[in-house]
């Protein structure tokens, strides 16, 4: 029997998102796309920070662990090390990778762990009631801007082609087909894999609705993209607001973190024996 | 004890000095009083040897080898009597004078330019001088040039043999043998070892399966990241120098939620950064070992210095409440069979569990016998086998002892989800009233447990003694010896030393009960330690002895206090 998303999805409680929310988008495309991968929901990790987006593990069946605002991807990357067969799927918002946690997600690209890093990007704090986020417009009012946003923001794409990001890509929340697509392409692709996700978010956006995006994104791949072309993939990722390219800007082969480290050759740290570890030769080393 | 300014090698000579004592089968204590500079101001190197296992450092010198101009004003005074005084006299302004010591003058520049084309290797004819005036052969000072400098070339690894050979002969032929001290080799020596208290921490955590360590370097705790990753690829432990504190302990709590053993380490400010992160271990249960090694704060503080200001700090740190462990070691071999425990309690009540020690015992060597491991066992506490995770498995599930069964990701039918948020015994997030407390007093129930199962304090020494010391952490040291030098002077002491700080080692009111007179010995301002045993033994300790200096207690600082303090 093919697995469907249910074979995914928690037996306790529903999504508590708003009606209409982007996240329910994000949420059925993870789980279309790992029942399409054929994993085992035993053998997934899904690791979130918080957020309205960060609640999703919840509501799978796999392995799942709501971490603290702005600390998904450390706490993925070390679970991700001590056991690097199982598949690891990091979530959250654009508050929590672009603001909080920018930190992690900078280096984690350096360090190019097998991680897929999926940012429900839907430019405003929704859990704390429509504030402006590290990727809302200057200009935008909200609670604690009501003069304007001050700020430009930042660009995640860019972000991520100029810190070594191994799979740079950008999907829509409303394009599902789409989303499950570019998810299985992260999961299968060896290293750190980042999608920037366009999500409305209904109660507090009201600009950047579905039918704005509907309208403004198209597919980087229908359009003679060359995702091995760095500098290609730079312009693409200045094109908005005017225009919202979606797909995969850029991508390369290098070798991920646990290829790097003989320490990982005898299989995942979780399965070392740990019961018989003799430290004489450590004695021997500091005698004299 | 060695002096000279920072970036001019006190380390080698210090180094090669404490090889060539275990060379002769001695023991060593050896600790390092340095700016939080990389060149200049005068740092010490001081090194004590023994027939006899060493307790601690002191401050009185028997001999001192000077190498810049600083040393001799700082510390002649400090050299006993009959003590002996090396030093330049080209690097050194003014008399030097003391009539109760023996002074050797020796032109150290000059003849390490002379033999090495460079004045900066003065500290290897020193070490040579040292050898010649402690009456002790050269040839394995030799050898321990070769070892060490022979990645350096051939060149340099026999002009240093010059040096070193010349300071030797400099003595031999400028200097009647008045000097009162001797290296003399011991006939059946135990074997021993030399490492710094950082090391040994990593040694019993290698020991425990270490397997996983995320660190920002910050002194005094950047040693447990070297030595780490320097045995990482030996033993298999993915060693990660990662961007910031909170990437470090983010990560350990990540890999140790996934299953393997997890260690961060750092400083006091590093720690503040860890706050929240330490929480989430606490929250979701997840074991994780965080080493905290102190320096006096408060922010900066004194950076290269040791005190032992972070007691309530690392007790309280992070909003709420939930169960946490807090160990404290004394002396080097106590930090190996700590650090070994401490993993086995972190996987044993699925709580973060941090290991407090300061820049004194971190930082500091001393030589350890070969330490018994046969008796070591790895305690995986209620982390199930995959064929023992039954169909109605719920992660955080009541227990008479609040320690719940734990699967790991990949193992079949354990997938839950773990959250910070509150949450019911299946892992699902809850607000409701009656799951909350449900939970939240399943999960406290495990101090209890915890603290039911610590071994009860001992007090070490003489039962009828007149004074008892009470202290923690590496304070141990000092305080042991003071002991003995309070017994030259006819005074009975003894020794209350608290390693088990959260929860509070069981028995310290019954033996504080035994006491005669206990007298606090803290590195801190507020003794924490004293506040502790007032709030959960009832025991408010009115004698104190406290130094917030950033240096660490003398043996003999300590005695004279007690003496002060005990006087009729």
């Amino acid at each position: 029997m093919p697995r469907t998303p249910k074979d995914y999805t928690s037996t306790e409680g529903k999504p508590n998102w708003c009606p209409g929310c982007g996240d329910f988008g994000i949420e059925a495309a993870m789980k279309q796309a790992m029942a399409q991968l054929d994993l085992d929901p035993d053998k997934v990790m899904l690791i979130t920070g918080i957020g309205c987006g960060a609640n999703m593990p919840s509501w799978f069946s796999t392995y799942g662990l709501i971490t603290l605002h702005g600390r998904a991807v450390a706490v993925a990357t070390g679970a991700h090390l001590a056991n690097h067969e199982l598949s690891t799927f990091v979530e959250g918002g654009d508050g929590d990778g672009y603001g909080i946690g920018m930190g992690h997600f900078i280096h984690a690209m350096r360090r190019n762990p097998n991680l897929t890093y999926i940012v429900g990007n839907n430019t405003v704090y929704g859990l704390t009631k429509g504030q402006v986020s590290p990727t809302s417009a200057k200009g935008c009012a909200g609670p604690s801007t009501p003069f304007g946003n001050p700020d430009p923001p930042v660009n995640p794409i860019a972000l991520a082609l100029a810190n070594h990001c191994s799979f740079v890509a950008r999907g829509y929340a409303g394009n599902l087909p789409h989303l499950v697509n570019l998810i299985k392409e992260a999961h299968n692709h060896k290293g750190f894999s980042f999608i920037d996700v366009l999500q409305p978010c209904v109660t507090y956006d009201k600009v950047h609705g579905y039918k704005y995006y509907q309208d403004l994104t198209y597919d980087l791949q229908q359009s003679n993209h060359d995702t091995t072309n760095q500098e290609a993939a730079f312009k693409k990722a200045f094109e908005p607001p005017e225009k919202y390219p979606i797909g995969i800007f850029y991508k390369e082969e290098r070798p991920i973190y646990v290829e790097e480290l003989p320490q990982f050759k005898k299989g995942p740290l979780t399965r070392h024996d740990i019961s018989k570890i003799d430290v004489k030769p450590l004695f021997e080393e500091y005698s004299f | 004890m060695i002096g000279g300014k920072a970036g001019e090698g006190i380390e080698v000579p210090g180094n090669m000095f404490a090889k060539l004592a275990m060379h002769a089968g001695l023991w060593l204590n050896s600790t390092q009083e340095f700016y939080s500079v990389i060149k200049g101001y005068n740092n010490i190197n001081q090194i004590r040897v023994s027939e006899n296992p060493v307790k601690s450092h002191n401050n009185h010198y028997d001999l001192v080898l000077s190498i810049d101009d600083e040393t001799v004003g700082r510390y002649i005074d400090d050299i006993v009597p009959g003590g002996g005084l090396v030093y330049d006299p080209s690097l050194v302004s003014g008399e030097v004078k003391r009539d109760d010591i023996n002074l050797f003058p020796v032109p150290m520049v000059e003849i390490a330019k002379e033999k090495v084309g460079l004045g900066l290797a003065k500290n290897i004819v020193g070490i040579g001088v040292c050898m010649a005036l402690l009456d002790y052969e050269i040839q394995p000072l030799l050898d321990l040039i070769v070892k060490t400098f022979a990645r350096k070339g051939e060149d340099i690894v026999n002009k240093n043999i010059d040096a070193a050979q010349a300071g030797y002969n400099y003595v031999k032929e400028h200097f009647n043998r008045e000097f009162n001290y001797q290296i003399r080799p011991l006939k059946e020596p135990v074997k021993k070892f030399f490492v710094n208290g950082n090391q040994s921490i990593v040694f019993g955590a290698i020991k425990a399966g270490l397997k996983f360590v995320s660190e920002y370097p910050m002194t005094p705790s950047s040693s447990v990241l070297h030595s780490a990753a320097k045995h990482a690829q030996q033993y298999d432990i993915s060693v990660n120098h990662v961007e910031d504190e909170l990437s470090a302990i983010n990560m350990a709590i990540g890999a140790g939620y996934a299953g393997v053993r997890s260690m961060a380490a750092t400083s006091g400010g590093g720690f503040a950064l860890m706050t929240e992160a330490i929480g989430m271990a606490g929250m979701i249960e997840a074991p994780v070992v965080i080493v905290e090694v102190q320096r006096p704060g408060p922010s900066t503080g004194l950076p290269t210095r040791s005190g032992q200001g972070d007691l309530r700090t690392v007790m309280h740190a992070s909003q709420g409440e939930f169960p946490r462990i807090v160990l404290s070691p004394g002396s080097h071999e106590e930090a190996f069979y700590m650090a070994h425990e401490a993993f086995n309690l972190a996987e044993k009540y699925q709580c973060p569990v941090i290991l407090l020690t300061e820049k004194y015992l971190g930082e500091g060597h001393a030589t350890l016998p070969f330490l018994k491991t046969d008796h070591l066992t790895v305690d995986r506490g209620k982390l199930l086998k995959e064929d023992e995770i039954t169909e109605d498995f719920k992660r955080y599930k009541s227990s008479e002892d609040g320690i719940p069964p734990r699967s790991i990701p990949g193992q079949k039918g354990g997938a839950h989800c773990a959250t910070t948020y509150e949450h019911l015994e299946s892992g699902y997030f809850t607000e409701e009233v009656e799951p909350v407390k449900k939970i939240y007093a399943r999960r406290m129930k495990k101090m209890e447990t915890i603290e039911k199962n610590l071994p009860s304090v001992q007090i070490e020494g003489d039962a009828d003694a007149e004074v008892t010391i009470v202290c923690w952490g590496a304070t141990y040291m000092p305080a042991s010896e003071a002991i003995d030098l309070l017994a030259k002077d006819g005074i009975t002491a003894n020794m209350l030393h608290i390693k088990y700080m959260l929860p509070l080692q069981p028995g310290v009111l019954e033996a504080l009960e035994q006491c005669k007179r206990p007298i606090l010995v803290e590195s801190n301002y507020n003794a924490q330690l004293g506040g502790v045993i007032a709030e959960k033994a009832g025991v408010d300790i009115q004698s104190k002895i406290l130094d917030y200096s950033g240096r660490p207690f003398t043996p003999d600082q300590i005695a004279e206090e007690i003496k002060k303090l005990t006087k009729k």
